[in-house]
Formats: structure tokens, sequence, C-alpha cells
């Protein structure tokens, strides 16, 4: 096993238990919100102070502007962060699978269109057509939670979805022409046996490495989106007196990072602790999907790029 | 075998899903949402599609006749109008002082270093390897924020602003959106430098060269350089679409009123906008394009056919 396998793993294995656990090990809940503290300085006055407070044994890793444990909203962000870009990388494989087949079997028609709308997602950044789309309706307060995480979601499926397309078919025209392909249909068997029998066992190591790669892109991007202000689940953007503002989903881990921005200058870990957690899993699914690669390349001796 | 402790770990995933989730539940450890308090009527909001079909066409029926149309603009309190195209250029122009630097920057030092690493002892290019696959991994959004912690800690060893968004010691220079750009492009550039030099470094022609006992240097730029350059253009437009996604994040954090800062204020500047970053995207894959028909001598004849 190679080494950004092993590493991949233990990241993944990580990120996976702190999904399923990170709620239950999380010390306190978002309502847990503190405005201001009465502290005793070191010549013994009492002193009233406003959060963001700095790491202590009551908070491991402070607390961010309005009082919330710092730690607690990385545990509980772990969830609907990591779930909603293994969702959009999920809907995306299902979609640009058949896509991709369609393209291959048609390739004057679905296969053209496939290419070309792959090429003109190249030209424009994703970010930005995520951005003006999401302008519509982000600060709308018909939609619910659940509506707006799955309008993002789609987005997300939608921008990268021909390039997915575009990847897979190459793949799947790549594998046609292998000999043994011909020797293949040369023996008379059907369509439908081949691509069972012979195409997808060649093809289901690199769908594994897209599938995890897109996790890790999917994860980028909302990250961008968070800076951005487009935050998973919608923003609640004024402040309501005696609520926390920001995202309204608080925890998520992108929307916490836009959230906290401001604040940089002077609290740099608000921002950082967010960007670092974002961070680390983009590295684990990235090493995941390159150690799978390498690994599969060593034993089959083909190459997987 | 294999297919059976493949199930029997997505049953145990299941399982401590589930048992987790029923905890979650029963504790009331759940993670908590917050949702918007005054929620409108459904009745409230009523979007015209015949007034969005409207918008449209005037826009396609301007650009038909040549015309991008004007802004009003508020500057110094007074309501000004500027030409929509002038704007644009201004805005391009700011953008594009920071994206050619650095997409030149990034791929001179990315395919730089590739080159180097076949020169130098193991442990440093593994050194170097790692540190690529560490930017290569880690979102942009995060290199930005430490390249910013990174000045901040010279400038206080310096002891007066050294280095400013805009300028290094009193001299005019976007140094810190250059390098926070062009960051990811060199560990890209890197990776596909590696892969190409390494894919002709092995070639049956190298072994030949080498034989007849052509001097090293020569047979490096003649035999594995030339053919790995006319791999390398073709990812240099994927690098340009890289660099426009993250100038989104660049502009964004230093302040920067670019192409992309404008986005989404208006619908007709913002598919002006997006036309400009387009344009810029096509522009370099029409000139990777042109490079390649001039090193390759394949593709001209091609062409010529």
């Amino acid at each position: 096993m190679n080494w950004p396998l092993r590493i991949g793993i233990v990241g993944t294995l990580l990120l996976l238990f702190i999904v399923l656990a990170g709620p239950l090990m999380a010390p306190y809940s978002m309502d847990d919100f503190s405005k201001y503290k009465t502290v005793q300085t070191e010549l013994g006055e009492m002193k009233t102070i406003a959060p963001p407070y700095p790491p202590s044994q009551e908070h491991l890793l402070g607390t961010d502007r309005v009082g919330r444990d710092m730690l607690s909203i990385l545990l509980r962000g772990a969830r609907v962060t990591l779930l909603f870009a293994a969702g959009v990388a999920t809907i995306s494989m299902l979609l640009a699978l058949p896509l991709s087949l369609a393209g291959v079997s048609y390739p004057r028609t679905v296969g053209w269109l496939i290419e070309k709308a792959s090429m003109a997602a190249t030209t424009v950044p994703m970010v930005l057509v995520v951005v003006m789309v999401a302008g519509i309706y982000r600060f709308s307060p018909l939609l619910s939670i659940s509506q707006n995480l799955l309008i993002t979601g789609m987005l997300l499926v939608a921008v990268g979805l021909f390039q997915n397309a575009h990847l897979l078919q190459t793949r799947i025209n790549t594998i046609l022409k292998y000999p043994f392909m011909e020797g293949v249909r040369s023996i008379g068997a059907g369509k439908v046996k081949a691509f069972r029998k012979h195409v997808v066992p060649h093809l289901s190591i690199h769908l594994g490495v897209l599938y995890v790669t897109e996790i890790a892109n999917t994860l980028w991007i909302i990250a961008q989106l968070g800076l951005l202000s487009v935050f998973l689940g919608g923003a609640l953007l004024e402040a309501i007196p005696g609520l926390p503002p920001a995202a309204r989903i608080p925890e998520e881990w992108a929307g916490r990072l836009g959230a906290s921005y401001g604040l940089f200058r002077s609290y740099p870990m608000l921002v950082l602790y967010p960007a670092l957690a974002i961070s680390f899993a983009v590295l684990s699914f990235n090493l995941l999907a390159d150690g799978i690669r390498k690994y599969n390349e060593r034993k089959w001796g083909i190459e997987f790029k | 075998m294999r297919r059976r402790m493949w199930l029997a770990l997505a049953l145990l995933f299941v399982l401590i899903a589930g048992t987790t989730w029923i905890v979650d539940s029963a504790t009331t450890n759940h993670i908590q949402i917050e949702d918007v308090a005054d929620r409108p009527s459904k009745g409230e909001f009523v979007f015209s599609a015949n007034d969005y079909k409207q918008g449209i066409l005037s826009y396609l029926h301007d650009l038909q006749a040549g015309d991008l149309g004007s802004l009003h603009l508020f500057v110094k309190g007074r309501e000004t109008t500027t030409d929509m195209l002038q704007f644009v250029l201004e805005r391009a122009w700011r953008s594009a002082l920071t994206l050619l630097p650095s997409l030149l920057l990034g791929i001179v030092i990315g395919v730089g270093a590739g080159i180097v690493t076949f020169f130098l002892p193991k442990t440093v290019r593994q050194l170097l390897h790692a540190w690529n696959q560490l930017v290569f991994s880690t979102p942009d959004v995060l290199w930005v924020f430490i390249l910013i912690l990174l000045v901040i800690q010279i400038d206080q060893w310096a002891g007066f602003p050294l280095i400013k968004v805009a300028e290094v010691g009193g001299q005019r220079a976007v140094v810190l959106p250059i390098a926070s750009v062009a960051l990811p492009i060199t560990s890209y550039m890197y990776f596909y430098t590696v892969h190409a030099v390494g894919e002709f470094l092995m070639g049956d022609v190298v072994r030949a060269a080498r034989s007849k006992g052509l001097p090293g240097r020569i047979v490096f730029m003649k035999y594995v350089m030339r053919p790995a350059t006319d791999s390398l253009l073709t990812v240099i437009p994927k690098m340009a679409a890289m660099a426009a996604s993250s100038l989104v994040v660049v502009e964004y954090v230093y302040n920067i009123f670019g192409v992309t800062w404008y986005m989404g204020e208006n619908p007709k500047l913002t598919a002006t906008l997006m036309m400009a970053l387009a344009i810029f995207v096509i522009g370099i894959q029409w000139i990777s394009s042109l490079l390649r028909l001039w090193l390759n001598p394949l593709l001209r004849k091609q062409v010529e056919l």
C-alpha cells in the first residue's frame, strides 16, 4: 500500500468517525452562546469581556463572536458539510455515467454536446456561475433550509456534470479501443454483456477515483462559496436582537468561514479553524483518490489518468 | 470473498450510522438549525417570467447592434452614467494585472520545478513532491489566508508595512494577489511536468539517442522537453480557467475592483463581465493551440490535410 493511500484512508476514516459521532462528542450545542463574561484581571479587578473568547479549559479552541464553542461548531459541522459534498458527488456520478454512455453510443450528437458543454464549463469559473444563480434565491426567506440545500446541491451538480461525463466518456472510449474488446466483439458478445463483463470492471476503478476527487472538488467550491457568503442552507445576514446572526446552519464549515471572515485581522483563528477543517477534508480525499489510482496502477499495470 | 467483505463493511457502516442516529435523537443532541422567524406567505413574492424573458431579449438585441448599454453609478454621492464597455475594459485591465503575471509565474515555476526534480537527490525530490502534493490538495482559500498572515508577520519583523496588497517597499506591485493565484498553478504544472517528462524520458527514442553518444543536455532538450512541451501546452487553458476561479476569491479578499468584483450587481453588467472572462480563457486556448501547431509537426500536417 502506498503512502498517499494510507494517509488518505486514515484521514477519511477520521472524517467518517466525526460525521457519525461528532455531534455526540461536541461539548456544547449551538444554542449555548454567551454575549458577555465577567473575569478577574491580574490586578484583581473584575472586568466584563465580550466574545470571541480565547482557548481555555472551558473552550479548547475558543469561541466564535457570539460565544459559541469553536470545537463544538467543527464537530457538528462535519456532518452537514461532508454529507452535502458526498451527496453532490454521488448525484453527479449517477447522472454522469448514463450521460457518458449516451455520449459513447451517439458520439455525433450527445457525445459532441457533452464535449462542447464540458469545454464551455471550463471557460467560466464554476464558482462564479453558482454565485450568480444563487444570487436569485439565496436571500429568499420563502425557501426552507432543506429546499435551499437541494437547490444549491443541484446547481453544483449541474456545473460539474458535463466535465465528469466527458471524462467518463473519454475513458469508456479508451477501454473500447483495447485489443481485448475487439476480441469480445469478434466472438459475438452482446453490447450489454460486453459492457457489464469487460467495461465495468475497468471503469469501476476510474469511477471510484473520480467520485472521491469530486467530493474534494465540491468541498473546494463550497469553501469559496462560503467566503463569498453563499452559505449552505441559505443565509440570515441581518442580526436579530438577542439571536446570533449569519448562517442558517451555524455549524456548517464553509458558512462559518464566510461568517467569521470580517474578523480575520483581529481573530485569525476564527477563520483558520474552519478553513483548516475543510483543507484537511480536501487533502484526505485527494490523497485517497491519488492512492487508489497508484495502487491500481501498480497492481494491474494500467495507467488510470 | 471480496464482495462479501465489502458487503460486511457496508452493513457495519449502516449499523454504526443507525445507532448514532438513534442515540443522537434519544439524547436530543441533534444538530440545531436556526430558521427564519418571520417567514412570509407564498403569495408575497411574485416572479415574472415574462419580464425576465424581455430583459434577456432586450440585452441580446442591444448586443446584436453592438451596443452594450450604459451604467448608472454613484461616484462621491453624484449619479454618473458610464459606457458599459469602457467600464468593463477598466475592470478587465485591473484583473489582467493580477491574472496574467500569476498565470505566467505559476507556469514558469511549476514547469521549472518539475524539470529540476529529475536532477535532484532522492530526499530533496521527495520533499519537493510532498510540498506540491500539499499545495495541490489544499483549497486556495487557505493559502490566501496563510499568505496574508505571513505578510503581517514579515511587516512586524520589518517594523513597518513592507508588503501591502498593491505595494512592496513603497513600489507599486501586486505581489500578494499574484502569489495567491500563482501558488495552486505551480503545483498543478509541477505534476503535469513530472508526468509528461517522465513519460518521454522512458521512450525508445531517448534510449537510442543516448546510445549514439549524444550529450545528455541535447537529448533532454530535443527528445524529452520538446514532446513534453506539447503535452504541457494542452493543460495551459485549464490553468487559465483555474486562475480565473482563484481570482474570484483573491479579488474579494484583497478588495481589488476587478472583473469578478461586480458579478451579480447588475444582470447586463454580469453577462458582459462573464464574456470578458470567457474571452480571456478562449484567448489562452487559441495561443496554446497556435504554440502546439508551431511545436508539433504532426499536428501541422493534420491541419493541412
